[in-house]
């Protein structure tokens, strides 16, 4: 008895023990993350002559003697350890700061636990508002109950009755995606004009999410209207696409081209480890990683894209404008802005999207993100965001951010 | 020869220690029954106090019944199963392909209880196999659970790859109701207790968990009964399938997945014995699934970032099955 | 005397749950000396001498094993020290052959750098075997291909092999036949002959009368007496056992094995591969049948099939009065026909359950009413009732039924089938690894049931059960009846064993 009673109270002071260390430990998470943000922007800021972002930020708001709001800003993501995630919280906390929000972030989860995350994480209180990546109706049900507008990000519901679903509320403000269609069919023009001819595709399931199955839609597309170059084999399994590497080289031997529908580090691994190395295929896809550089400098990978978090924060833009003063840039939310992705072909371009595209300082800093706000810039419009998405190019984001970081 | 006399049974002394050690005895077993119910009380107290009482805001107990309303359910049906050692790996498969069914069904503009009739039989369906295919062919049940797992979730994945099937979410937001569900609950928790603990079929199967020849050579119609359970198992998951339906609006490739991991943790986490028998308790199976849906919600509404949330979670299950789980009779699958 | 002290116990207890198995036990063994240990069933005699060969651990207590203090990890440790134990249950490691059986666990001594020299360990374990009178058992033959008995003559060898200075016999000659019996015999002569001791554990009093040198009888754990060969009696055994006085005979008293004309069961050309085939068995209102052979004659399967537990190949088993089939345990347990398995523990109780749960099991479709439900009164009121008349030594209904000892377990599962008023008994060796108290109120309870006009089929390998209590026996020998004898005055052990092996 004795000895039970004794497990008992040692198992109550565990508990009490790892959730205060936990919480302990989530506090200077974020603290550090703080930290690193205000850190980097001022290391980016010391090798400049004229006055920083930040600086003038600060000096403009003590200026002009206001006070922005506070608001709280939630970002859902499905996980924020994939590189992808790391970048859209990096920006997302950045603008967050520069403008006076406090940024929660949370995984989404799915199904019904989805459903489920999101009714808690609002609970837990004073949301202001939802950027989401990835949503349905029955969430957003949820937030309209709980009267937090929403915009989503990198990804839009495809199905017609998940739309008018979605778009019935008046809490949904519209979102902005990336142009996945498209980058589907420049990896596949792309291979294409760099001469290969029969060729492999690795997907994802159908139906698993709009952007990848908009991206095979744009491959199967230029297909069709190429009919000279032959698809060998495609896939679809779940991220399992550097299994199909051994695959379809061993069943392929004339594979001149391998389209995949994001590519990773795991991939280039296969790759080199199956001895593809040597350029007599070309690779091209989506979702640029560290090693994306040196296959272009070897000129096995011929195309490359991506810089999907500028569009979280062009999203966060359309939500700070309702938050702030009412402005509803899009008037019909049933279609979202379409961005394109940041193209590479080149080692050198690869350089320089790994300088300019990386979060030492996002893709629109602080101060050119007014330019989409209604309340620091009156005169912009809906077809302001379409031309401002136009040029979002590599080449653009060089010439604005040219001196404002240096090796 | 009178030395007997002094070291006999019936002296004070012996009887002292015997009294102790049946007391030890009592009370080893009525903290195995407590300590999840322990687990859960401190969870209450803990997220209550690190949420300043959000936790308990009429919002979140609200939001805390719609979450675990499917598992509960599950639970029940569950209960039945694992009280005669069996275990189901297919729930989660069968809900999915039940949503399907019910969705498809919906979208084709099939009168609504109709539809939730399909779901149930759905579900009821893909039971019968598992328990079909183990009792028909003599194999473990887990390799029937598994047949069906496979067969469904290649269905579900066939279909699903074509596009999402999604119901028009506004119309069916009554089936959402708090009201409704815990009417629902209530209903399944008093039917199930009874079944459970006064019944030939709640005892049958006790029985068969405690030892199956024992029950055969008691006259107990084993096979029936063990096939009764999984359809009892198979209308819970399809009732929570049609919730689960109507509270998400669509039916995914993954849908349904992970749930019958989930029972089996609400199941070890309440202290259920894993191999069934007399000591199985419906309430253990309740327990742990509130356990687990309170551990979710609270860690979520307690604002940590969520690669902590993940680290917590598996710290805290690790613990808390470490102490409930019932050593007994061992085997995890049997 | 001038006999001197091989091993010592002093203070020796031992508690499993709540289950106290002995309380400040003393026993002093001489070198040379052959000690018997009875008790009941329960009454802790197998405790001691599972720790004294280092199986258990004692909760407190000390040993001295010639002048040195005692206690081994294990019976690896505890054969090196000199006290060996050799036991009733199957204690052979199958798939292997006989010389690593005799050594097992002990293989290093054959092995050099990692090769194990088979013709050297096929010699000892030869030479092991011819010391204790068994040359027709060698050292290469496989373990499974010996029967029972040769099993048990290789358990003894490897007990042997270490030349042990004592010898525990843990009621091993209850499981054996003449052969091996002798064969322990003249171990238990060696061993005296060479001034080492046997700790002899045995039901059979008229074995240890004259096997024994001393008697220690043990009662719930305590130890009651110790008898020298003057003052040994089978009366005063027993009576020290039981604590009180058996009155009566012990089996029956009547001789007259006449029963009712009336058949009330029937098994016409019966067949389980491969235990029997074509077996013919009719059942009278009111008889006891007895079944009798060795334990692979097939009896055993005869009373599964005729319970409906397994299905014949052939033929069919009815129930006369109703013309009914008997194909399935639910039939049979509809219609009031019960069932003891000799396998108590694996196949007639649920250990980890209650005793109310089990007494009720069979009972419950009788008990259910509208939509199935079970009255707590009708199941308490069954286990209270059946607690009170068969005795059963517990807490309470809510007691599991694994703490309980052998003969009470053995009440519960009694109790199970009388609770349905089952008109048809069929037992299987339902006295088996029980003491002799219990023993004499089941051989009661069967003439009481007898009188009350239940048949019943005993199946039993203990042949003076047989020819004590049965009013008529079947006899069989490889899956075929060899005779069948009325009750008689003059039937005797001998004869019965003729026809069965």
């Amino acid at each position: 008895m004795l000895k039970k009673m004794k497990k008992c109270m040692a198992f109550l002071l565990i508990l009490c023990m790892a959730v205060t260390a936990t919480a302990c430990g989530g506090n200077t998470d974020n603290s550090a993350a703080v930290n690193e943000n205000t850190a980097s922007s001022t290391d980016a800021n010391k090798n400049t002559d004229t006055d920083t972002n930040t600086g003038s930020e600060t000096d403009e708001n003590a200026a002009s003697g206001e006070e922005l709001p506070r608001f709280k800003i939630l970002f859902a993501y499905q996980q924020y350890e994939d590189k992808l995630g790391g970048e859209f919280k990096s920006a997302i906390q950045y603008l967050c700061d520069a403008y006076n929000c406090e940024a929660v972030f949370y995984e989404s989860g799915s199904g019904d636990t989805a459903v489920g995350n999101l009714e808690s994480v609002l609970t837990a209180g004073d949301i202001d508002g939802l950027i989401s990546v990835g949503f349905d109706t029955a969430r957003m049900e949820v937030a309209s109950k709980y009267n937090v507008p929403v915009v989503l990000a990198c990804g839009f519901p495809s199905v017609e009755a998940e739309v008018s679903g979605i778009t019935s509320y008046d809490l949904f403000l519209g979102g902005v995606t990336d142009s996945d269609y498209r980058a589907g069919y420049r990896a596949m023009e792309s291979l294409y004009e760099a001469g290969c001819r029969q060729v492999t595709y690795s997907g994802l399931s159908a139906g698993f999410a709009k952007s990848h199955d908009d991206r095979t839609k744009g491959v199967m597309d230029f297909l069709e209207a190429n009919p000279d170059m032959i698809l060998l084999a495609d896939s679809y399994t779940m991220g399992k696409a550097s299994e199909d590497i051994p695959t379809f080289n061993a069943s392929f031997p004339e594979i001149e081209g391998m389209a995949f529908t994001s590519m990773s580090d795991a991939l280039y691994n296969a790759i080199e480890s199956e001895d593809l190395a040597d350029g007599s295929v070309k690779i091209a896809g989506v979702d640029i990683s560290s090693k994306t550089g040196e296959f272009f400098e070897r000129g096995i990978q011929v195309w490359g894209c991506g810089g999907q978090y500028g569009t979280a924060m062009v999203s966060w833009a359309i939500l700070y404008n309702y938050l702030i003063d009412g402005t509803r840039i899009i008037s019909d939310t049933t279609t979202p802005i379409e961005r394109d992705y940041l193209e590479i072909t080149t080692y050198e371009e690869f350089e320089d999207f790994v300088k300019y595209v990386g979060v030492s300082l996002p893709v629109y800093d602080a101060e050119e993100i007014k330019e989409l706000i209604h309340y620091f810039n009156p005169d912009i419009t809906y077809e302001g965001y379409l031309s401002h998405a136009e040029n979002y190019t590599l080449q653009d984001i060089i010439e604005r951010h040219g001196d404002k970081i240096n090796d | 020869m009178d030395n007997s006399a002094a070291i006999t049974r019936e002296s004070e002394e012996n009887q002292r220690i015997q009294q102790d050690l049946d007391r030890k005895a009592k009370s080893k077993n009525l903290l195995n029954i407590i300590i999840p119910y322990i687990g859960l009380g401190f969870l209450f107290v803990f997220f209550i106090i690190v949420t300043q009482g959000k936790f308990i805001s009429t919002i979140n107990i609200e939001n805390l019944i719609t979450q675990s309303f499917s598992l509960t359910i599950i639970a029940i049906g569950a209960s039945f199963v694992y009280a005669h050692g069996g275990t189901d790996f297919s729930i989660g498969a069968t809900c999915g392909c039940a949503q399907l069914v019910c969705g498809l069904l919906i979208v084709s503009g099939y009168p609504l209880w109709i539809a939730i009739a399909a779901c149930i039989l759905v579900t009821i369906l893909g039971a019968s196999a598992t328990a079909g295919i183990a009792l028909g062919l003599g194999v473990p049940v887990f390799i029937g659970s598994m047949c069906v797992r496979t067969t469904f979730n290649g269905i579900l994945q066939y279909v699903a790859e074509s596009g999402e099937v999604v119901i028009d979410y506004k119309q069916y937001m009554f089936m959402n109701s708090t009201y409704l569900k815990v009417i629902i609950l209530v209903v399944f928790l008093a039917v199930g207790y009874y079944l459970f603990n006064y019944t030939v079929f709640g005892k049958y199967n006790k029985a068969i968990g405690g030892n199956p020849v024992t029950a055969v050579q008691a006259g107990v119609k084993h096979k029936k009964l063990i096939f009764a359970a999984y359809v009892a198992l198979g209308l819970c998951v399809g009732v929570a399938a049609v919730f689960t339906l109507f509270r998400t609006g669509k039916v995914t490739g993954t849908t349904g997945s992970g749930v019958e991991f989930n029972m089996m943790m609400a199941i070890a986490l309440g202290g259920f014995p894993m191999r069934g028998g007399e000591r199985s308790r419906l309430s253990a199976a309740i327990v742990g699934a509130v356990t687990i849906t309170v551990l979710a919600n609270g860690l979520q509404l307690w604002g940590l970032d969520p690669a902590t949330i993940n680290c917590v979670k598996g710290v805290l299950f690790v613990l808390i099955v470490a102490l409930s789980y019932d050593r007994s009779d061992g085997k995890l699958i049997s | 005397m001038g006999k001197e002290l091989l091993l010592s116990a002093q203070g020796v207890c031992k508690a499993f749950g709540p289950t106290r198995a002995l309380i400040d036990v003393d026993v002093d063994i001489m070198r040379g000396e052959v000690r018997g240990l009875i008790g009941e069933n329960g009454s802790g005699k197998s405790t001691f001498s599972s720790i004294t060969a280092g199986a258990l651990k004692a909760d407190t207590g000390k040993f001295t094993l010639k002048g040195n203090a005692y206690s081994p990890q294990n019976m690896v440790e505890a054969q090196s020290g000199g006290v060996s134990m050799i036991i009733q249950e199957t204690g052979v490691i199958p798939g292997i052959n006989v010389s690593s059986n005799i050594f097992a666990g002990r293989l290093d001594r054959f092995t050099k750098m990692g090769f194990l020299d088979w013709k050297k360990c096929h010699k000892a374990a030869n030479e092991a075997l011819d010391k204790i009178g068994a040359p027709e058992i060698r050292g290469e033959m496989m373990i499974d291909s010996l029967n029972f008995e040769d099993k048990k003559i290789v358990e003894i060898a490897r007990a042997m092999s270490s030349d042990p200075d004592l010898l525990i016999i843990d009621e091993t000659t209850t499981a054996l036949a003449a052969k091996g019996r002798q064969l322990i015999y003249n171990l238990i002569k060696q061993m005296r002959e060479a001034n080492k001791s046997i700790l002899f554990i045995s039901h059979d009093l008229d074995e240890l009368m004259s096997v024994c040198d001393t008697i220690t009888v043990l009662r719930d754990g305590v130890i009651i007496d110790t008898l020298d060969k003057e003052n040994m009696s089978i009366e005063l055994m027993r009576d020290l056992m039981v604590g009180r006085e058996l009155v009566g005979s012990y089996y029956r008293e009547d001789f007259d094995g006449s029963s009712s004309d009336e058949v009330v069961l029937e098994a016409r050309q019966i067949s389980l591969r491969p235990y029997f085939k074509n077996i013919d068995l009719t059942l009278h209102k009111g008889e006891i049948l007895g079944l009798g052979g060795l334990s692979d004659c097939g009896m055993h399967e005869i009373g599964k099939v005729l319970f409906g537990f397994e299905k014949t190949l052939t033929g069919e088993v009815v129930l006369t009065e109703k013309g009914k089939k008997v194909d399935s345990t639910t039939t049979a347990v509809t219609h009031s026909i019960a069932y003891v398995s000799k396998d108590r523990d694996k196949e007639s109780i649920i250990l980890n359950s209650s005793i109310q749960s089990n007494i009720v099991l069979p009972s419950l479709r009788r008990f259910s009413r509208f939509l199935g439900f079970i009255p707590r009164k009708s199941e308490s009121g069954l286990t209270s009732a059946q607690i009170d008349q068969m005795r059963i030594k517990c807490r309470n209904g809510k007691q599991l039924v694994k703490e309980l000892s052998g003969g009470n377990k053995q009440k519960v599962v009694f109790s199970k089938w009388l609770g349905t008023e089952a008109d048809i008994l069929i037992l299987d060796c339902p006295t088996r690894g029980i003491d002799v108290g219990v023993k004499a109120d089941m051989y009661k309870l069967m003439m009481q049931l007898k009188k009350q006009g239940k048949s019943i089929i005993m199946i039993s390998e203990e042949q003076l059960e047989l020819i004590g209590m049965s009013d008529r026996i079947m006899l069989l020998k490889d899956g075929s009846v060899t005779k069948e004898l009325m009750r008689s005055k003059d039937l005797n052990e001998r004869e019965v064993i003729n026809y069965i092996i």
